[in-house]
């Protein structure tokens, strides 16, 4: 095995690759008709310039990917992610730049896709088998594994249209992931699967992981820190980020994602509302100015990284431009999925926010023992006077790191006696 | 096709993807290739063009009916027009031995490229998710229409019977000799198909093409051989074909072996002129599906 930059164990080799794409069908269609009726001739069209109505999707991007490695993606929408995948599958050819590919590639790139709705299950395992390169012999051998890892039952002989997008998924999975290839290519689709399916097919790539490379696209950031050994960040096209996934999902929370909800703010009517998952962002700098927040440790340093149950703090300050009535301060928090987590609120914690004469708010909010299960968490701070929204932005993020058991979303600690 | 190398992986092949995939091949080299491809997933063809046969008998109860009659019914007229000899049909046959011979031979090629575009069209979802090639679909499609033509051969015989037509036995030839245009059809339906997917201008041109060509083509006439039209005809290679085969399988010989031969050669360039471009740019349709 070799570094991951490249070297002889290198499945997957990307170098310097671009692809464009046009914003409208239309466009796409009359600029493929085109070159389509050049390249008949024998006339290389010119490729490596943009259309009026084109744009780079993919600009750019160089890494690789190893024989045993999982490597994750993760980008907003449109970052290029899915593109890449296709070009890695010989979907789409780059319009710059060169991709390698040693051995055969297995892609689950959308849920169902290449089966039949009107035929069975049974039916549509042959199908997929034979999308592969495979014959029938060699399907008849692949069968009943295939059979046992969808776990089906006896929807095995229902037609795939009456098939929930739970049962299309473990069915795609298990067809692909039993036609042996050396590179797996998945995108998002995971998502579906119920949590025991999940587990299961991510048990399967471990086992797999050995002789096959893995290329996970994922909007789960717990997904993507627990089973890839590298990730690539996008960001509109570009790549961003190639290195631990830990860093990588933390620089995509801090750099990509707020960064966007910065400037979508701007890009608003009133220069300041944004939404995302995070929920209405504002600030309204009539009344509120020099605004500061991080979260650190106890010992004063950035929370990028804490362990579980240690000390967690909100520091903070800003300044107020009027008298205010009653101040109240939020700090709600989501997951990585955004699922919503909890939120700490100085109100139900009874802390009077205090306000000097000039105004200043300095503060800290402390959380003696931080008890989120490992992941990132995002969170916002809302400043309410009486019931008026004065401030609601991102915080940041901090990630808890890995302990060896938990469940759910917290793990708290419980003293046991027994008679 | 990706090249070979020595290597421990399961598949061996080194595969490498740029803009100029496949775009600087050889013609033969593209063909042989995409030949290999057409080999390799033979059975992908196959499983394919069973779903869609099979499901087209499944979904109706008449099906079998529906293949031989939809393309006679347009017929009607001009078999009535020849029963009040108003049509001036001087071919040496019945003319309902003539024209259905010529529509089963027409539709091999008119049915082929519109059923080559249809499947484009149908396996777009997949064909841009899920790495086939484009000539797979093309082709299970296009199987169809022959077995459809098998399907018609029976009631051609009928039709022979009832006007006492009796063939050589050479004649039990005839599908083979049918193989200049089967894959000119499949060449037309690989070009079309490719440009279908690009514009729905190609859909439509082909509509006209294909309901204007009979008329040219000595499907419901026959075609003056004097004066300019005759010259036309004798440049016009569909006739030929349509001529010749209608000749083999009435008389087990070709009345214009020259004109046959010349035919079946462009037939062949055109075939490969579509392997050619479909190896070498079919991921331009992936792109504009």
């Amino acid at each position: 095995m070799t570094n991951g930059h490249g070297g002889n164990d290198a499945l997957v080799e990307i170098n310097g690759v671009s692809k464009k794409f046009s914003k409208s069908l239309r466009d796409a269609r009359r600029y493929g008709l085109k070159k389509l009726v050049a390249g008949a001739f024998g006339v290389r069209d010119e490729w490596n310039t943009l259309r009026p109505g084109q744009f780079w999707a993919v600009d750019d991007v160089s890494f690789t990917v190893e024989k045993g490695e999982t490597l994750g993606i993760i980008g907003r929408n449109g970052a290029g992610k899915s593109t890449i995948l296709k070009m890695i599958n010989g979907l789409y050819l780059p319009d710059k730049g060169e991709i390698t590919v040693k051995g055969s590639v297995g892609a689950l790139i959308e849920l169902g896709a290449g089966f039949h709705p009107l035929l069975t299950g049974r039916e549509n395992i042959y199908i997929k088998g034979a999308m592969f390169g495979k014959r029938k012999r060699e399907v008849d051998e692949l069968f009943d594994q295939i059979v046992e890892f969808a776990d089906l039952g006896d929807f095995i002989d229902s037609p795939v249209g009456t098939y929930s997008s739970g049962m299309y998924i473990r069915l795609g999975f298990a067809v692909a992931i039993y036609n042996d290839p050396d590179i797996m290519l998945v995108d998002e689709i995971l998502a579906v699967g119920d949590y025991k399916f999940k587990q299961k097919c991510f048990s399967k790539i471990n086992e797999l992981k050995r002789k096959t490379a893995f290329v996970f696209v994922s909007h789960s950031m717990l997904d993507i820190t627990r089973f890839c050994d590298r990730v690539v960040v996008l960001d509109r096209g570009k790549l961003a980020y190639l290195g631990s996934p830990v860093e990588g999902v933390k620089f995509y929370l801090d750099e990509v994602e707020n960064r966007e909800i910065k400037e979508r703010g701007l890009l608003s009517d009133d220069g300041s509302v944004v939404r995302s998952f995070f929920g209405e962002l504002f600030s309204n700098n009539d009344k509120i100015t020099d605004v500061n927040h991080r979260w650190v440790t106890a010992e004063g340093k950035p929370a990028d990284s804490i362990k579980h149950n240690d000390t967690l703090i909100l520091e903070f300050s800003f300044r107020l431009l009027y008298k205010p009535h009653r101040i109240v301060i939020g700090v709600p928090i989501w997951d990585e999925q955004g699922n919503y987590i909890t939120s700490v609120n100085s109100d139900v914690c009874n802390a009077e926010v205090k306000v000097d004469n000039d105004g200043w708010v300095k503060g800290r909010m402390t959380i003696e023992h931080i008890v989120f299960n490992p992941g990132v968490y995002a969170s916002v701070i809302s400043i309410v006077d009486s019931k008026e929204m004065i401030y609601r932005q991102v915080v940041g993020s901090f990630r808890i790191q890995e302990i060896p058991f938990y469940f759910g979303f917290v793990t708290i600690q419980a003293d046991w006696d027994f008679a | 096709m990706p090249d070979k190398v020595d290597s421990p992986l399961k598949d061996e092949r080194v595969t490498i993807y740029s803009r100029d995939t496949n775009f600087g091949l050889p013609t033969l080299k593209a063909v042989w290739f995409s030949l290999r491809e057409i080999w390799f997933y033979r059975w992908l063809i196959w499983v394919n063009f069973k779903k869609d046969f099979v499901g087209q008998y499944k979904r109706s109860s008449v099906a079998v009916l529906w293949t031989v009659v939809m393309p006679i019914i347009p017929l009607t007229a001009y078999l009535f027009l020849a029963f009040i000899r108003a049509l001036n049909v001087t071919s040496g046959l019945p003319y309902p031995v003539f024209i259905i011979s010529g529509m089963t031979i027409w539709l091999i090629l008119s049915e082929g490229i519109t059923s080559a575009m249809g499947a484009v069209n149908k396996e777009r979802s997949v064909l841009t998710k899920v790495k086939i090639p484009l000539i797979t679909v093309i082709i299970a499609g296009y199987g169809k229409v022959c077995a459809n033509t098998l399907i018609r051969i029976p009631f051609l015989v009928l039709v022979f019977i009832i006007f006492k037509i009796v063939p050589p036995p050479v004649t039990l030839l005839f599908p083979f000799v049918l193989l200049p245009i089967i894959i000119l059809g499949l060449g037309f339906g690989i070009i079309f198909g490719m440009l279908g997917a690009m514009t729905q201008d190609a859909e439509n041109a082909v509509a006209v093409m294909m309901r204007y060509g009979m008329f040219l083509c000595s499907v419901i006439f026959v075609m003056p051989t004097d004066g300019l039209m005759g010259t036309l005809n004798r440049l016009n290679f569909f006739n030929h074909l349509v001529v010749g085969l209608r000749d083999f399988l009435v008389h087990g010989s070709f009345s214009d072996p020259f004109g046959f031969i010349a035919a079946s050669a462009i037939s062949v360039l055109i075939f490969i002129i579509a392997l050619r471009w479909n190896y070498s740019l079919e991921y331009l349709v992936r792109e504009a599906l």
